[in-house]
């Protein structure tokens, strides 16, 4: 029963520490239909404030403030210079945006050095849930991630600026002829995506090795998640998140890590075959 | 109110599906822009709509030159517009469609008024169904009142009647009548149904190749001597 209970617990850790991966992804990928390579290093910035913060002395949560704020206006300077101009052209955007992805990530070898550091837990301790000793901290990323995915939701279903994004995105050039500036739409839009995987990168930086190829980790199953989901709504993210997580988990607890990487992704690739518009899309 | 002078443009850097157009719209007035298909009518209004860019030309609207603006911005100059197809947001309901219109303009998306849903009263009854539900229509009366519920002092108005049954066509051009009357509002109306041309516009403009080849000014004369027509639009 304890097995069954620490697992489940395990499951939705995972999960939720994806889906809080994922929200970001879900912005630039799912609703602009940018693949952004330097998703993966807007993520690691996210993690290397909370190393400046902490050699500054000063407290951990400043970074949840700090990196979400720096993405934003890294996201808002990648979108004007590189972003704009590759809008629609998939080839150019990846190779594009692999370039951005190395330079940010040298950038970062510059200032920190390539090895890797660790980030003193905020909370340190554990909880009891259940009948289960769980870590506190790892409780709170779950219920930051549950919060966030809420909020986002809200913000894009039931508020009249989630409307104009929607309306963007459906259809550019009509939101145009309807007076909605699109272009203070893709920046803004785009800065958003950034801002959250730099949040996700500062919140998850506790519970992780923070070095350069930290970003790689979590961006594969997070755009896993969002193709076997469906690619356009933040439901679909929510449930891809939960099908990666949970196979990852359950089949690591059982067998190995290996054998669960396997099982993932021939689970994601039989999905995507049935349904290559993702579990929530129509069509 | 509008006036557009020798405007050059086309999809592709260099071509010229518009060369040389020119028309003008006068307050109050609903004016037919006709021609055969792929003479240049939805770029014209694409054109003047800052959706298409211009190599050259010259657009005037209300004293203002608004060459080469964007469509957001032509749409805070007054300019409403109903593309070809309706191109209404499927999966938004029919509030949010006009909620969309209202935030473009900068008002309270909260507050539809109670004429824009009560106009084409179809509107009012499935004003939370999703538009992608409506009959091609209802689609249209409710592209039409999008593109109204902003107040724009000229509509430009792309094949209105394009697949839709002859009782809803008769009901738009009595509604276009009227806020052409009330609001004077002015109108350039794209349209390839006769009779939708003889009972609202004032005036006719024949279009071809791009330009703007002959006008008529008294549009009952099309009923009397349809020569013209036929000259313009048989192939």
């Amino acid at each position: 029963m304890e097995f069954f209970l620490s697992v489940g617990l395990d499951t939705l850790n995972f999960t939720l520490s994806l889906l809080l991966v994922t929200l970001g992804l879900v912005v630039i990928f799912g609703l602009m239909n940018v693949i952004n390579m330097a998703h993966g290093e807007f993520f690691l910035i996210g993690a290397y404030c909370v190393i400046a913060i902490q050699s500054a002395g000063l407290p951990f949560w400043l970074a949840l403030a700090v990196a979400p704020a720096l993405l934003a206006v890294i996201g808002l300077l990648l979108e004007e210079l590189v972003i704009r101009h590759v809008y629609h052209r998939f080839i150019d955007t990846i190779l594009a945006t692999w370039g951005v992805s190395i330079a940010l990530k040298q950038t970062v070898i510059v200032i920190f050095g390539p090895t890797s550091q660790s980030v003193v837990n905020p909370l340190p301790g554990p909880t009891e849930i259940l009948g289960i000793v769980y870590p506190t901290y790892r409780l709170t990323i779950m219920a930051i991630s549950l919060t966030l995915a809420i909020a986002i939701f809200l913000l894009l279903y039931r508020t009249y600026l989630g409307l104009a994004i929607r309306a963007v995105i459906a259809n550019r050039a009509m939101a145009g002829s309807l007076g909605i500036n699109t272009r203070r739409m893709d920046r803004g839009t785009f800065a958003f995506g950034a801002a959250l995987a730099g949040f996700a990168g500062a919140v998850m930086a506790p519970v992780m090795s923070v070095d350069p190829q930290m970003g790689v980790g979590f961006l594969i199953p997070a755009f896993l998640s969002i193709l076997v989901g469906g690619t356009n709504s933040l439901l679909g993210a929510v449930l891809g998140s939960g099908v990666i997580g949970a196979a990852t988990t359950t089949v690591a607890a059982i067998w190995t890590q290996v054998i669960a990487q396997v099982v993932v992704f021939s689970l994601a690739i039989i999905i995507i075959r049935l349904f290559p518009e993702g579990l929530t899309g129509r069509r | 109110m509008l006036e557009v002078t020798e405007l050059v443009s086309g999809y592709q850097r260099g071509s010229r599906v518009l060369d040389g157009f020119s028309i003008a719209v006068e307050t109050g007035k609903i004016v037919a822009l006709m021609g055969r298909n792929g003479m240049g009518k939805s770029t014209a209004l694409k054109t003047i709509g800052g959706q298409i860019k211009l190599s050259s030309g010259r657009i005037i609207f209300d004293g203002a030159d608004i060459t080469g603006r964007e469509p957001h911005q032509v749409n805070a100059a007054g300019i409403g517009y109903v593309p070809q197809g309706r191109e209404i947001f499927g999966d938004f309901s029919v509030e949010q469609n006009l909620a969309i219109a209202l935030i473009g303009r900068g008002r309270r998306a909260g507050n539809i008024p109670d004429w824009a849903l009560d106009t084409f009263s179809i509107l009012r009854e499935r004003r939370r169904q999703r538009a992608g539900t409506l009959s091609g229509g209802q689609q249209q009366q409710l592209a039409i009142m999008r593109a109204l519920v902003g107040g724009p002092k000229l509509l430009l108005l792309d094949e209105p009647s394009e697949g839709i049954q002859p009782s809803i066509v008769q009901e738009i051009g009595g509604v276009l009548k009227r806020f052409v009357a009330e609001n004077n509002l002015a109108i350039l109306l794209v349209e390839q149904n006769v009779d939708l041309v003889l009972d609202v516009a004032d005036r006719c403009v024949f279009m071809e190749n791009g330009r703007s080849v002959e006008e008529i000014e008294d549009v009952s004369a099309l009923s009397v001597d349809p020569a013209v027509l036929q000259r313009y639009l048989s192939a």
